[in-house]
């Protein structure tokens, strides 16, 4: 065992003595320093697309704000339209003719009232007395 | 040992030529060590050029405080690693290379001769090793770094290394023995 451990030492420092060489060393060094990328370039570059993705989003941000507002002042000035079905009608009927007069507002609520999804009876009620006058 | 703070702090700030000296300075001992591990010579060439591009990108994570040299082994290291794993992968294995770029360790020529057939036998072992094991053995063995430094580098516990280091030692001796060569 020792004596293969001899061997093995010294096979070893055979070994260690090799030391590998570059055959071209300058060329390996042209070809490292080409392959480097210029950092003052990408910093440039990493720089102004940030500035480009702030440009962008402010734009998004912007149409954004805009849109909501048509959407809002189209809201705003949507016409009522009582003849929607299970829309909550009084609430409108009131806002449209509480300042009117009592009787055509509840002209307009007999009204709605029969067009929307309600019971038959109801329905069948209204219809007898729709052509009777308040 | 050459202090090369000044120098990171002018790479860092981007300054090419800096880097240069940082190049010429490292490149043969980077070489020498992936030549040891690869056991090719294109394959060298190719994780020296990576170890210092990827140098030159991550400059700004390396700490003044720690060593320079020591570093640069982690990445060429990390880089051969990962290199043998895929190499293990797809199964390919080195041509057995007979002219590596060695330099002539003796004078006597019988000896010199010896001693390549010795390099040559080498790298044909550690090519049917585990990447770890080969590592830990180029790294112990061949480079004679320290236990502490080689932890540094490949990141793994003494224990690891000790039983890594074993087992390399072991592969090596039984396939002398089947060569008649111990």
């Amino acid at each position: 065992m020792n004596k293969n451990e001899d061997i093995y030492a010294k096979w070893l420092a055979g070994v260690k003595s090799m030391e590998p060489v570059i055959p071209d060393e300058s060329k390996l060094e042209t070809r490292i320093m080409s392959s480097l990328k210029d950092k003052k370039k990408e910093a440039y570059k990493k720089e102004y697309n940030a500035v480009s993705a702030i440009k962008m989003l402010s734009g998004i941000a912007a149409s954004a704000v805009l849109c909501s507002m048509f959407i809002g002042i189209y809201k705003e000035n949507k016409p009522v339209n009582y003849t929607k079905q299970n829309m909550a009608f009084t609430d409108n009927i009131k806002m449209e003719y509480s300042d009117k007069n009592v009787f055509d507002a509840y002209r307009c609520f007999i009204k709605e009232y029969a067009n929307s999804s309600t019971p038959s009876y109801i329905k069948k009620h209204f219809s007898q007395h729709k052509n009777q006058e308040l | 040992m050459k202090d090369y703070s000044y120098i990171i702090e002018k790479c860092r700030n981007g300054d090419k030529e800096s880097f240069r000296i940082i190049v010429h300075d490292f490149q043969p001992v980077i070489f020498r060590l992936a030549v040891r591990i690869m056991g090719d010579i294109s394959e060298a060439e190719d994780i020296t050029q990576e170890t210092f591009i990827k140098a030159w990108e991550t400059m700004e994570d390396f700490k003044l405080k720690s060593s320079f040299g020591t570093w640069l082994y982690r990445i060429a290291c990390n880089k051969c690693f990962d290199r043998l794993r895929q190499i293990k992968k797809t199964g390919k294995t080195n041509e057995p290379v007979e002219n590596l770029p060695y330099a002539p360790s003796a004078d006597n020529i019988e000896e010199d001769m010896t001693n390549r057939e010795l390099c040559r036998l080498i790298t044909k072992y550690t090519d049917e090793m585990p990447p770890m094991q080969r590592l830990v053995f180029t790294l112990k063995d061949m480079e004679e770094l320290s236990t502490e430094e080689i932890c540094k580098i490949t990141g793994i516990t003494p224990l690891q290394l000790k039983s890594n280091l074993y087992f390399a030692r072991k592969f090596i001796r039984n396939k002398l023995i089947k060569d008649k060569l111990l």
